[in-house]
């Protein structure tokens, strides 16, 4: 019977087709995966970066690194030792030692006073913020106003 | 009788105690702002109508201010572990151990200490004001301003001691330097 053979074949043919077109929905799948990995991980990289130039550039990284607690990365340590001077804890203390420990002290002085009036009042001053002087009070008016005058007094 | 008496006289003591306590608590916990201005209805109505600029002046200023304490902050750390503390350790190590300069030393580790503190104390209350509600509450939200300054003017008051000190420890240093003369100290 034709028609059983058909039936017969047809199955094994179909099951071969079908299988190739798992393994390639399985592939397509991977791959959609994959990209799926990739791109997300992109967005977040991207996200963060922008965050953090955000947080850098509006200043807000220095309330955090204005916290009391706060002790500096290593790399700005490193950089900060290259490039200041260290007064050493032994040798002799001559002249032209004292002499040269003078001049770093008034160069890093310098850079304190660099900062012209730290924390001073006027950013929080009433003018700053637009608030008007308070009216001075009207003088009270003097008795002598408030009485009729009296030519016989 | 003499029992009902005897625990009236009780019952108003202990009312009269608690009276007294509750009394004192009370004037420890409520702020007494007695020195604090009252504003006219100019200064409260600028305070209501400016609120939104004034609270972005702030934060503005929350950030210079943080900016000018890491900077500050640095300085001094370095000012102390390169120069002060070396210098201090360096004379006892030619056996010429500085009275003054140790003095000043410990001042300036204490003042340090003072001026982190300080700014903890300002900050927290300039954060206390950015969130007060300004257009609602002037009046408040300018006695909170008013102990914003006096923090503030405490903290620079602070800034003006540590710079004093190392003005002195620089004093006393040059006039070792001036000592010394030349000749080899060790």
């Amino acid at each position: 019977m034709p028609t059983n053979e058909k039936l017969v074949a047809n199955p094994d043919t179909k099951s071969a087709t079908d299988e190739l077109d798992e393994k390639q929905k399985e592939r397509r799948g991977s791959r959609n995966l994959t990209i799926l990995g990739i791109v997300s991980t992109g967005i977040a990289i991207l996200t963060t970066a922008v965050s953090l130039i955000i947080y850098h550039n509006s200043g807000d990284i220095y309330l955090d690194r204005s916290r009391p607690g706060y002790l500096p990365d290593k790399s700005e340590v490193q950089v900060q030792a290259e490039s200041s001077y260290e007064f050493s804890v032994t040798g002799p203390l001559t002249k032209e030692v004292l002499d040269e420990y003078i001049k770093h002290f008034e160069e890093e002085l310098n850079v304190i006073d660099d900062l012209e009036k730290p924390f001073s009042e006027e950013p929080l001053s009433d003018k700053s913020f637009g608030i008007p002087e308070p009216k001075a009070e009207e003088p009270a008016e003097s008795p002598a106003e408030e009485q009729p005058y009296y030519w016989w007094y | 009788m003499v029992y009902n008496i005897c625990m009236l006289r009780k019952a108003t003591l202990l009312s009269a105690i608690t009276a007294t306590v509750a009394f004192v608590l009370l004037l420890g916990v409520v702020p007494v702002s007695a020195d604090s201005t009252i504003l006219d209805n100019d200064q409260i109505g600028a305070i209501s109508q400016n609120c939104a600029t004034i609270k972005q002046s702030l934060r503005a200023l929350q950030r210079t201010d943080a900016r000018t304490r890491s900077y500050l902050g640095s300085a001094y750390e370095r000012m102390l572990s390169d120069f002060i503390t070396p210098m201090d350790l360096r004379l006892i190590n030619v056996n010429q151990p500085n009275a003054t300069l140790t003095t000043i030393h410990s001042d300036i580790i204490e003042a340090r200490q003072q001026f982190v503190h300080d700014y903890t104390v300002y900050s927290q209350k300039l954060e206390e004001l950015i969130t007060h509600d300004c257009q609602n509450d002037p009046q408040n939200f300018y006695h909170t301003l008013e102990d914003t300054r006096a923090k503030r003017a405490t903290l620079e008051k602070s800034t003006e001691n540590i710079r004093r000190l190392l003005a002195d420890h620089l004093a006393v240093v040059k006039k070792l330097e001036q000592n010394t003369g030349g000749a080899n100290a060790n």
